[in-house]
């Protein structure tokens, strides 16, 4: 029986000349875990939008089709009627917490539902332990709470309406790996204990693969791929130029032509297990990387904020000239606090930065800001001008540059970050991806010798990952140091020449990817591995070698096939 | 590591407030702001003023809450000054200066200067004591007690939550510009305004995609349905909560009537010749 019938739907929004969504139909039955993959931009959130009414009743724009959810039209019943029975849970849980502790939070969703106080109590406290809360979280600020303490409470919310469409919206998308394993398992007790419809809106592959019973791909406002989660992920060159990318071992199994695409690990390590002869030692000495001169320095940096919170506990480091560096580490662990301190925004309480040898705070700010860059991680707390054109100009104007460089500047930083044709738009009228390389050209304009990026790749799909990733390695080439703050090192690790591992304010490591990743440092750092490396490391192999990649683990490991 | 400060609501769990009804709070909190907006004379509002700071004690809520208000409290003290300084004509016993465009100042004017920061004062000492006993929940209770429709309470409360979010993206975009070299705080007065009106932009438009997103989010959440809504938290009325309401209104109107009657909590011998 279907509880979700979406029937060709198209949807433009109000002043677009796309459509968002183009003729899509789609039927989920009841008790099914159905994932959506797509790009950024594919239109999964538009599409889950229709299925809770927001699309069409709430946001402007023309509608053509049908969505009927349990029976309801939702271009015809109230938004509100409809949340009764379809709850959804949005990628950002801090703009969905408005109560200042986490059990009015929960309350204030059943409040319209005409329960007795005993039963309002009831079901707080059952939804909160099926995203494994306990009480003591009853009395604690959400926006206090970590990342994925935050999104279980979020879900928890969601799930004390006992509603019978669940719809969760890129859930793991804003957090630590921490925190995203914290909501996994959430997510994988409703799905074992609840006998609910479950719509995940996802690019992680590799929790799709855990947990869906089907898949759909959207492109373009399409549904252009669906099937379970093995069918869809052999198809590796068509899915990842729709910007999905399958998990590591339905690669190694498409490419190893075992005859059935495996998406888990455990399978994974069952069916290779019987394969492996052995290992080519030599395989991944490649040349090592080879810094330039120190640009900055840190010395025993220390940093306390006003309210008593030690974000850095003596951090001493040197960052040279072109190299790619990731700095990583779970939330609050003085990623960001060290940045703005590199970056001089911020002044240790403790302790020394030098910058090209000279102590950074004589530099004045106009100085500092052309010889360090921060990309912010909301492209929109950056952006401030009429015209992607001034915006790149900014910087430059501000030094009193004459227009003819200006100009000859601001095209050649466009033309890098792919923005030509744009000039005359209004930033805020740009795509999330254009914007994020907006911000990028208007700092990279300033011809920085060290670019700091904060989470650059978070919420946006692999290709577009990918290519980020690779201009910041061109950058890097060229000369400048870049350092990269992010929560992505399986991505990262296949382009940075170094990763600075930080917990609780201090440097924990610091070394080659390769290095920090076979090394204890990883798991005290709670850092994700690349799944490809975890399969390596469960077929206990040379702990020596580290394959980051599916063709690097093809060239290490011998194979009888 | 991020400092949070994400609410005003500088709750404090000790102090004996909390267990007062929501709407007994938010009457404190208006009688207060009334009585000082009310007095004219310096000694009753240095009582007041006294009054307040030692309830702070007495109620076991740390005086340091203030503090974080401080800064502002010394800005509005500024305004005060720098606008009588400039711009009144207070008749007083000695003249200390007459400005070309005749605005004076006496000795009345200095007197009066203070009497006005201590008013401000009072009201900042006395919203902060209550405020450090309330929760979001405080707020939308106590509004429906005096039968303030539940989207009105909520929306109310909403304010708080919604200025907490506006400072941190006004921060973040102030150092975004900081970042690519703009001296915010040079220049004069019009060079500043224009430095910081370029921020006006950003700050419009994530405000505009909250609030949209806000409001999604509450219609999900089912603040717009017309049905029947119950709730978790109970408050009842005790002996303590009626005295209270009696004092406080007792209170209002003797400062009221005193202040319409009587020329004894008005300034000296205003309104001056």
């Amino acid at each position: 029986m279907s509880v979700v019938k979406v029937s060709d739907v198209w949807w433009r929004y109000e002043g677009r000349r796309e459509y968002a969504l183009k003729g899509v139909s789609v039927e989920v039955e009841k008790g099914e875990f159905l994932a959506i993959m797509g790009s950024s931009g594919a239109g999964k959130t538009t599409l889950v939008l229709t299925m809770n009414g927001t699309v069409p009743q709430r946001i402007p724009g023309e509608f053509r089709g049908r969505v009927e959810v349990l029976g309801m039209n939702t271009a015809e019943h109230d938004v509100t009627e409809l949340a009764r029975r379809v709850a959804i849970v949005f990628e950002d849980p801090e703009i969905q917490f408005v109560m200042s502790t986490v059990e009015d939070e929960v309350v204030l969703a059943l409040e319209p539902l005409g329960l007795s106080r005993e039963e309002m109590r009831e079901r707080l406290e059952w939804s909160l332990s099926l995203v494994g809360l306990s009480r003591e979280f009853l009395d604690r600020p959400p926006l206090q709470l970590s990342g994925g303490e935050k999104q279980r409470v979020a879900i928890a919310t969601a799930l004390a309406r006992q509603p019978e469409v669940l719809i969760l919206d890129e859930p793991t998308s804003d957090l630590d790996p921490l925190g995203k394993e914290e909501v996994i398992a959430a997510i994988r007790r409703v799905r074992d204990e609840l006998d609910i419809t479950v719509i995940l809106v996802e690019h992680e592959s590799e929790y799709v693969a855990d947990f869906a019973d089907r898949v759909i791909v959207l492109s373009e406002g399409r549904v252009v791929m669906e099937g379970e989660p093995a069918q869809i992920f052999r198809r590796m060159d068509k899915l990842k130029k729709l910007g999905v990318y399958p998990p590591d071992v339905a690669e190694l199994s498409t490419k190893l032509n075992l005859g059935v695409t495996t998406c888990r690990l455990e399978e994974a390590l069952r069916l290779v297990s019987k394969l492996v002869k052995g290992v080519r030692t030599r395989a991944l000495r490649g040349k090592g990387h080879k810094p330039g001169e120190v640009l900055l320095e840190c010395s025993n940096v220390k940093h306390i904020y006003p309210d008593g919170v030690v974000a850095l506990r003596g951090v001493s480091l040197r960052i040279h000239a072109g190299e790619l560096v990731a700095l990583v580490g779970p939330n609050g662990s003085g990623k960001t606090t060290l940045a703005k301190i590199i970056s001089g925004l911020l002044r240790p309480t403790e302790g020394e930065v030098r910058l090209l040898g000279k102590p950074i705070e004589e530099y004045d700010r106009l100085h500092l800001s052309a010889l360090i860059g921060y990309v912010y991680q909301n492209p929109d707390h950056q952006i401030f001008n009429q015209s992607v054109y001034d915006e790149v100009a900014f910087g430059l104007r501000l030094r009193g540059l004459p227009e003819e460089e200006v100009e000859k500047r601001v095209r050649r930083a466009l033309r890098i970050f792919g923005l030509e044709g744009l000039e005359e738009e209004h930033p805020f009228f740009l795509s999330k991806g254009e914007k994020r390389r907006l911000a990028l050209a208007s700092v990279y304009v300033l011809d920085p010798k060290i670019l700091v990026v904060d989470e650059p790749t978070t919420g946006q799909d692999m290709r577009f990952s990918e290519t980020l990733m690779q201009l910041l390695k061109k950058l890097s080439e060229e000369g400048r140091a870049v350092i990269v703050i992010t929560h992505a090192v399986p991505l990262a690790s296949r382009y940075v020449d170094r990763m600075i591992v930080l917990r609780e304010g201090r440097i924990i490591g610091d070394g080659g990817p390769r290095e920090i990743l076979t090394s204890p440092i990883a798991s005290e750092g709670r850092l994700v591995m690349p799944q490809i490396l975890r399969l390596y490391r469960k077929l206990g192999l040379d702990p020596s070698l580290a394959p980051l990649t599916v063709d690097e683990f093809l060239s290490v490991v011998e194979i009888a096939l | 590591m991020e400092r949070r400060y994400r609410t005003f609501f500088l709750y404090v769990e000790e102090t004996p407030l909390l267990d007062m009804h929501p709407a007994v709070k938010l009457l404190a909190l208006l009688t207060i702001n009334l009585v000082a907006w009310l007095l004219e004379a310096p000694i009753p509002l240095l009582i007041l003023l006294a009054l307040l700071i030692s309830s702070y004690v007495l109620l076991r809520v740390p005086l340091s809450r203030i503090r974080r208000f401080l800064l502002y409290a010394l800005l509005v003290s500024q305004a005060v000054v720098v606008s009588y300084a400039l711009g009144s004509r207070i008749p007083g016993h000695v003249v200390y200066a007459v400005l070309p465009w005749g605005a004076y100042i006496s000795d009345m004017t200095l007197l009066y200067m203070a009497t006005m920061i201590m008013r401000f004062a009072s009201m900042l000492v006395g919203s902060t004591l209550l405020l450090s006993a309330m929760r979001d929940v405080d707020v939308i209770y106590g509004l429906l007690s005096f039968k303030v429709p539940y989207t009105a309470a909520f929306a109310f409360n909403l304010a708080f939550r919604f200025s907490s979010l506006f400072l941190d993206d006004y921060k973040m975009i102030r150092d975004a510009m900081i970042l690519r070299g703009a001296k915010l705080d040079e220049g004069g007065i019009l060079q500043r305004a224009r430095n910081y009106s370029r921020m006006g932009i950003p700050l419009t438009v994530i405000a505009l995609r909250r609030m949209n997103e806000l409001s999604y989010v509450l219609e999900i959440k089912g603040l717009g349905f017309k049905g029947r809504r119950t709730h978790l938290h109970e408050f009842r009325w005790s002996a303590r909560d009626i005295c209270a309401v009696l004092l406080l209104l007792g209170s209002l109107a003797a400062v009221a009537a005193l202040r319409l009657a009587t020329d004894l909590l008005s300034f000296p011998g205003w309104p001056l010749a």
